[in-house]
């Protein structure tokens, strides 16, 4: 519950249908046949970083999930003498922890490299010298 | 292995002076910088010119108690302290690519230098960013007004043969004396002298050098102690440290101390999964921070760095704890494990006394770089959000600079006052602010970034509602549980973020759906296309 209330306003915001019902006004309803439609209105930079935001509290909750599931089976009162190791760490250390640390930093990694692009931070009009290929729409 | 008797010696003291210089001279680099833009910029926001390294490296980690208190969790009660610490795995990723970018561009478009005055220009309303301000000074203030403790005790440890080793929590009933009012004189000058001086950057620089210094301090110890608890095999520390503890220094819900209820048991494992990944996404100075950065490849590339540090620093340090267990299992009190260790570890050495200089001088550069962090976003709010917007609106930058100035001199005596004698409860404290924060503006950050549909009151009541619902927690800790103070009723097993944060998002959400719309031109300029672009595709749709 206290997940789903969490990510809530995420999705409310990424949900177009439930969006125009919500905003009860026409000012984000893509205007038919201007250039605006393909992007709903909305600043390139707007629609990547709710992308990458939920990317990003999915894999949380992925981690989250995992995590505590494989130490709360595994490594919750167990005896002594059933524990097995890889390298120094106890076998529910290493699969619950130090493995989904290792890919949490490998998906990171890969998702600082592909899944997230990079967009200018300035407005065009306040750029001493706008960036070669920024082209002016409309 | 006894390692009674040993002591510090010279080391300690050398090194934080080294320290000490490091981050005045950091300090004065930064005024320069500070000079080539317009001083509130430059001042408060480093001219927007943080790159990766600096980003990456101080933008997430919460305070130096983190630090401090982390060997001594996993010295005393064991593997489990790898799933208390397991949600920095997380990090990386939640603290630069969830706000980062909307953030940096809110922040531009507006002109905002603070996290209020973006509150502000967003939903257009006074009433949003006064309400942040207040909740962000109250939260910090205590928070920072805390750290000096911590600092002034690293420089009395310090002190050639004082006896100690580390901070312990526990002040003894002697331990006001002249050499920790000293060390509080001198902790207090340098940190708010160097931050007067160069402001927010000298801030990121010293949080910077103390997180190399950290990273230094870890691999060392690393490499020195392990292999030697471990030549008889991987398993050899976990075993040796079974046989000097428990069974359940293997296994949740970890080895509790003396009649102290369990560790970690399920509902405290899962609100630590909130406390570091969502806690750093709420926390005021790490989004003063993102708002700073050079551009969108500079927040790509902090989170490829922070991913790999805290993987260098966190697991490292656990392997390391439970070894010093095996090593030497009596260590009382547990906060000095690690200088005794690195100690320990360097008999012998001509340099070794310098080299576990090193390793406590981190968490007092730590310390400092929190310190000096908190005092630039408690100035700025008081400058920016009180100062400029309702008593002189018309400051000129010569006023500003000379007000921000006194409000630092002002914070540092306070900080001093409050600590001739010491607050307790440091580490809790920590858990309180971040609980806090979390609460507070987690919800309304994300209505703010993301939901166009958003509105002042909806956010407002988001903030309110979170933050009355985490102190209410922890006020009925010690009033219903009879519980010392800072330790929350845990509803259900649950830590108050949890529930902060759920309240702040109904009520916000709700709020919002049954307030009037923002205006559509508020909108347009905030989520739609950059003005100089909007302006003409307006302009073709009408023609």
């Amino acid at each position: 519950m206290p997940i789903a209330a969490a990510v809530i306003v995420l999705i409310l915001a990424t949900a177009r249908r439930l969006q125009y019902l919500l905003c009860m006004t026409s000012f984000d309803r893509p205007q038919q046949g201007s250039p605006a439609s393909a992007t709903r209105g909305e600043d390139r930079l707007v629609r990547s970083a709710r992308r990458e935001a939920l990317f990003a509290l999915a894999l949380w909750l992925v981690s989250m999930v995992y995590t505590i599931t494989y130490c709360y089976l595994n490594g919750y009162d167990r005896a002594p003498e059933a524990l097995t190791f890889v390298l120094w760490f106890p076998d529910w250390v290493f699969w619950g922890i130090v493995v989904p640390w290792i890919s949490c930093v490998i998906v990171s990694t890969w998702f600082a490299f592909r899944f997230m692009g990079d967009e200018p931070l300035e407005d065009e009009s306040s750029l001493p010298a706008p960036a070669a290929g920024e082209t002016v729409h409309g | 292995m006894d390692s009674a008797g040993l002591s510090v010696g010279y080391g300690t003291m050398i090194m934080l002076l080294v320290v000490m210089a490091i981050s005045v001279w950091l300090g004065t680099r930064a005024e320069k910088a500070v000079e080539r833009g317009g001083f509130v910029q430059g001042f408060f926001l480093g001219n927007r010119g943080l790159g990766a390294w600096a980003l990456a490296l101080t933008a997430t980690v919460q305070s130096g108690g983190t630090f401090m208190g982390f060997p001594a969790l996993v010295y005393t009660h064991g593997w489990i302290v790898a799933l208390w610490i397991a949600g920095y795995m997380a990090v990386p990723i939640t603290g630069f690519a969830v706000l980062g970018k909307r953030f940096a561009q809110l922040s531009r478009r507006t002109g905002a230098i603070t996290v209020p005055d973006l509150f502000d220009a967003r939903f257009g309303d006074e009433r949003v960013g006064l309400v942040a301000s207040l909740f962000i000074m109250g939260f910090m203030s205590f928070l920072m007004i805390a750290q000096f403790k911590a600092g002034a005790i690293v420089m009395k440890l310090a002190w050639p043969h004082a006896g100690g080793l580390a901070l312990t929590e526990e002040i003894a009933a002697d331990g006001v004396d002249r050499a920790y009012l000293l060390g509080l004189a001198l902790f207090t000058v340098t940190v708010v002298g160097y931050t007067l001086i160069g402001g927010f950057l000298a801030s990121v620089w010293t949080d910077l050098f103390q997180s190399v210094l950290m990273a230094i301090g870890v691999i060392l110890l690393f490499c020195l102690v392990v292999p030697v608890a471990s030549q008889s095999g991987w398993a050899s520390p976990t075993v040796e440290a079974l046989s000097a503890t428990g069974p359940q220094f293997a296994s949740g819900p970890g080895l509790p101390k003396a009649d102290k209820p369990p560790f970690l048991l399920l509902g405290s494992a899962i609100s630590f999964f909130f406390v570091w990944p969502i806690g750093g996404i709420g926390s005021p100075a790490g989004m003063v921070r993102v708002m700073a950065c050079k551009d969108t490849a500079t927040l790509r590339r902090s989170i490829v760095l922070l991913s790999i540090y805290n993987l260098l620093i966190y697991l490292p340090l656990i392997v390391i704890c439970i070894c010093a267990r095996a090593l030497m299992p009596h260590v009382t009190p547990e906060d000095e494990i690690i200088p005794r260790l690195a100690i320990w570890s360097t008999q012998g050495w001509s340099g070794g006394s310098l080299l576990s200089g090193l390793i406590l001088a981190a968490p007092f550069g730590a310390v400092m770089a929190t310190v000096s962090t908190y005092l630039v976003v408690i100035a700025s709010g008081v400058v920016r959000d009180i100062y400029q917007r309702f008593l002189r609106p018309a400051a000129g930058d010569a006023e500003i600079r000379r007000v921000s100035r006194l409000v630092m001199i002002a914070f540092g005596l306070i900080g001093v006052a409050s600590n001739v004698q010491p607050v307790d409860f440091l580490q809790k404290l920590v858990v309180f602010s971040a609980t806090g924060l979390a609460s507070t503006f987690v919800t309304a950050a994300l209505m703010l970034a993301f939901w166009r549909r958003a509105t002042a009151a909806g956010t407002l009541a988001s903030m309110v509602a979170g933050a009355m619902t985490a102190l209410a927690l922890f006020l009925c800790g010690p009033l219903l549980e009879s519980k010392r103070f800072f330790e929350p009723y845990q509803l259900l097993g649950l830590d108050p973020i949890v529930w902060g944060l759920a309240v702040s998002a109904i009520v916000g959400v709700l709020t919002t759906l049954v307030t009037k719309p923002p205006s559509v031109e508020l909108i347009a300029a905030l989520f739609g296309p950059r003005p100089a672009t909007a302006l003409n595709t307006r302009a073709g749709l009408e023609t």
